[in-house]
């Protein structure tokens, strides 16, 4: 488990700016410049090319919401991207104005690339042809609802049903795709077949009074569903974009190629 | 034969967005929330022939026009119920473009009768018309799919 702080500063950020942000608040209208609207339409753009090269009906996509990279982590938010007879949706959870619930959203690569992102890059990464029909039906049945749980923790425990961050939720539909028919069924179902397939998830370092900050000034952080002993000393596991892509790289038939390489779109 | 095209620009709708600083609302290390801004199509494009009678609707057509011809005149400019209308004719004056553009975004802008905006493809569906350093707008082919927001139940 790589050993990581990189919600360390935010979360401590928080606990000054406690007077100001008041968890599950209305939210603000705040419309995008029409230059970034320009830059993320061309960055849809670049993406809608890299996508058309192929024939694939499914694929996972990952954008950098913030820098990351000191940390060793190049994207913050995967999701999955799917061909349909209009054009390709991005399928995704979105946490909800910063309160504590979530929901899925189909949304267009303007709107993907629209979110203030700290780099305009996006990472593909191309899945088994077995593996893109299972998600194919799932996602366009009850199995993407199935597989989400509405209470939503930016730093969720990966094997715990009590909330679910957006990487999490992909992971956990990547799990029903990937397992043998039948085995997954619920949250706890795609969970323990993790488990046992040797998932890893990323360990953060956060000491207690950042803990206790965040959970004052933030809806959406919650420690509660992370077991006692982790918790407590402070190693925090989630899911994120890297620990998901470096399970699929050692999972059986996951990825159209070995390694899972990625396929990068960069606006200059 | 002088074409008229009408097109309206994406107009810019935020969801929500948190009450969040912009360096606070990019800590998120694991999702973005719905700060998303949704993008919406105000109006297919129409290609109108001289008279009034509609001859297309496509993108198509539209893009052919804008790809002969980069440089547009301002030669009217209109209010109407929350957006400036501005009408351009290309330098050929064989035609004429109509943008709508959201009048909060508008009043930001400088566009006077006799500016020039200039019309640059960002890929093969979308155009971005700008006057110098100033972005007008963007528009988006409604066929692409690039642009959608949709909340599951």
């Amino acid at each position: 488990v790589r050993a990581l702080s990189f919600v360390v500063g935010f979360l401590a950020g928080l606990t000054f700016a406690a007077s100001s942000v008041h968890a599950g608040t209305a939210c603000e209208a705040a419309p995008p410049s029409p230059e970034k609207t320009a830059r993320a339409t061309a960055m849809a753009e670049r993406t809608l090319a890299a996508l058309n090269q192929g024939t694939d009906e499914v694929s996972l996509i990952a954008r950098v919401g913030q820098d990351l990279s000191r940390y060793g982590l190049e994207y913050s938010h995967v999701a999955f991207v799917v061909r349909t007879a209009q054009g390709w949706s991005v399928v995704h959870e979105l946490n909800d104005c910063g309160t504590a619930n979530s929901a899925l959203y189909d949304q267009g690569l303007i709107e993907f690339f629209s979110d203030s992102p700290a780099k305009y890059q996006a990472g593909v990464w191309r899945l088994t042809p077995t593996t893109q029909g299972r998600l194919k039906r799932a996602l366009a049945g009850k199995t993407a609802s199935r597989l989400h749980e509405p209470s939503y923790s930016m730093v969720s425990y990966p094997f715990s049903t009590q909330f679910q961050n957006s990487n999490q939720w992909v992971l956990e539909v990547l799990a029903y795709a990937l397992a043998p028919e039948d085995e997954v069924a619920t949250r706890q179902d795609a969970q323990e077949w993790l488990k046992a397939q040797g998932y890893v998830p990323t360990q953060l370092e956060i000491d207690a009074p950042t803990r206790l900050g965040a959970r004052l000034a933030k809806a959406n952080v919650s420690f509660a569903d992370h077991p006692p002993e982790l918790r407590w000393s402070g190693h925090i596991r989630t899911t994120s974009v890297k620990a998901l892509v470096e399970f699929l790289k050692t999972a059986p038939d996951a990825c159209a190629k070995t390694d899972c390489p990625e396929t990068t779109v960069v606006l200059p | 034969m002088t074409r008229s095209f009408s097109a309206a620009l994406l107009a810019l709708t935020v969801l929500c967005a948190p009450g969040l600083s912009q360096a606070e609302r990019l800590a998120d290390p694991s999702t973005a929330s719905l700060m998303v801004s949704t993008l919406v199509v105000l109006a297919p494009v129409s290609v109108i022939a001289a008279g009034s009678t509609v001859v297309d609707h496509s993108f198509k057509s539209f893009s052919a026009a804008l790809k002969g011809e980069t440089s547009w005149t301002v030669t009217k400019i209109e209010d109407k119920e929350g957006v400036r209308e501005f009408t351009l004719k290309a330098r050929n004056a064989q035609n004429v473009l109509t943008l709508s553009v959201p009048l909060a975004h508008a009043n930001t802008t400088n566009v006077q009768v006799r500016s020039v905006l200039t019309a640059k493809p960002l890929g093969e569906n979308s155009y971005v018309f700008t006057q110098g350093a100033t972005t007008l707008g963007v528009l988006v082919s409604p066929d692409a799919g690039l642009t959608h927001s949709r909340k599951r139940p």
